[in-house]
């Protein structure tokens, strides 16, 4: 074997890739030639040093949590009726739903008459997951903004039209929160403005809609799946701020959320 | 919840791990390489009834790879298709080597420290392959299958990134030395 020949196999060697007759006739070459052992001994040491001091770089953890959350929210047949399918999907199945319940069309009509409170109010827990499960939707990869603006000039009008209520918008970059846009979503089946904030790599979603209710409802906290979410209700509106942002941060943003709201009145 | 979504759970994820030390050593920061493992498990859990083979950490791996560089392609294609510096890469290292004295110590030590830099530094197709083969421990078959590439050019490739790195190494000691 030459040295042309060696150089050319060593790292196959080095990496036991040769069959065993190749590596005898090398390792015979190698011993008596000084060059490409040298060679040899070069490529051991950089081995040995990339195997023990390539950084490993750890997933963050709030990473792996929300990987998780992405297998189940993408699942379609997960059996969690509180989660919408994804939006691009909707206009379909509406309208194959609302098909289908044509015939029941005259006695809807008629339980909404006779009163809203015959309607079934969606308990807390069902809107919880719902909100959660749009978080985790919008953390999917270009579904994070209809709207991309940290301009509140340029958010707010854009939700107009399509929206049939006003949602202020606050950029609170100054506080660490920059805004980063706006996106239609939907919960509990009723269009939701849902503002979308930033803190270093952490996404805010406050997501605003109409109370069916109506009257204030105080600050309450609860978490879902490795997400924190603060909701409250202020003059027929509910707001729900959800982020995998821990739970004093989100308490800051909340508290800005709610200041401004109560300094416009 | 459904036996898939249970399967999915047990065969792989826990190689998520390794998956992100991939995506991050291909994108080489951490935003990015956070949206690509989004991408990757979504992608991997749509083609998860497809995935038949025996071994979830290869499969994995391949998707983050795929993902990683789709995003590289959209975001970054000019550092994909690289070639080494001829140059640089037929410098000579083989300086023949002497015994452990405390200053080859201490050279070792500086290497350690500059071998993540110099990896950084490599062609993304040539740093893949030696992050596979290193930190991963794939055989150069499996290294074919995962990056759809011969044997022979994931020979070639090592070959060559290990050279970059042994010169790169080279002549940080040496420019460390003389200041």
């Amino acid at each position: 074997m030459i040295c042309h020949e060696t150089q050319r196999l060593l790292d196959a060697y080095l990496d036991n890739e040769l069959d065993l007759r190749g590596a005898l006739e090398l390792e015979e070459h190698l011993a008596r030639c000084p060059g490409c052992s040298a060679e040899e001994k070069g490529l051991r040491e950089l081995q040995a040093s990339a195997r023990t001091s390539l950084t490993r770089y750890p997933m963050p953890q709030e990473l792996e949590a929300r990987l998780r959350d992405v297998v189940r929210a993408v699942e379609p047949a997960a059996p969690a009726p509180a989660i919408l399918p994804a939006r691009a999907a909707r206009p379909v199945r509406r309208a194959w739903r609302w098909a289908a319940l044509a015939p029941a069309a005259a006695a809807a009509a008629l339980l909404i008459v006779a009163g809203p409170r015959l309607w079934p109010q969606p308990s807390e827990a069902s809107v919880a997951d719902a909100v959660v499960a749009a978080h985790v939707r919008s953390l999917l990869a270009n579904h994070l903004t209809d709207v991309a603006s940290s301009d509140q000039h340029t958010v707010k009008p854009w939700f107009q039209g399509k929206l049939d209520y006003s949602v202020s918008v606050t950029d609170w970059a100054p506080e660490g929160f920059p805004l980063v846009g706006g996106r239609l979503d939907y919960v509990e089946n009723t269009p939701a403005a849902s503002l979308v904030y930033k803190r270093a790599q952490h996404v805010v979603n406050l997501f605003v809609w109409p109370s069916k209710r109506g009257g204030d409802e105080p600050l309450q906290r609860l978490s879902r799946r490795g997400y924190n979410a603060y909701w409250w209700a202020k003059d027929g509106m509910h707001y729900w701020a959800v982020s995998d942002l821990n739970e004093a941060e989100l308490q800051k943003f909340v508290e800005l959320a709610r200041r401004q709201r109560s300094l416009r009145e | 919840m459904p036996d898939r979504v249970v399967s999915f759970e047990q065969l792989v994820l826990p190689h998520l791990p390794a998956g992100y030390n991939l995506a991050r050593w291909l994108l080489r920061n951490d935003h990015d390489a956070e949206d690509v493992m989004q991408e990757a498990v979504v992608r991997a859990f749509r083609f998860f009834d497809g995935f038949a083979g025996t071994n979830p950490r290869a499969w994995l791996l391949t998707v983050v790879r795929n993902s990683a560089y789709t995003f590289l392609q959209q975001n970054r294609a000019r550092e994909l298709g690289t070639e080494f510096d001829e140059e640089l890469h037929t410098e000579t290292i083989s300086n023949g080597r002497t015994s452990d004295t405390p200053e080859v110590l201490l050279l070792r030590s500086a290497q350690a420290r500059f071998l993540n830099e110099a990896v950084e530094a490599l062609p993304v197709e040539f740093r893949e392959v030696f992050v596979l083969r290193e930190m991963e421990g794939l055989s150069y078959k499996e290294i074919a299958e995962l990056a759809r590439i011969p044997i022979g050019t994931v020979m070639s490739r090592l070959s060559r990134a290990r050279r970059q790195l042994q010169a790169a190494v080279t002549r940080r000691e040496q420019a460390g030395s003389t200041s």
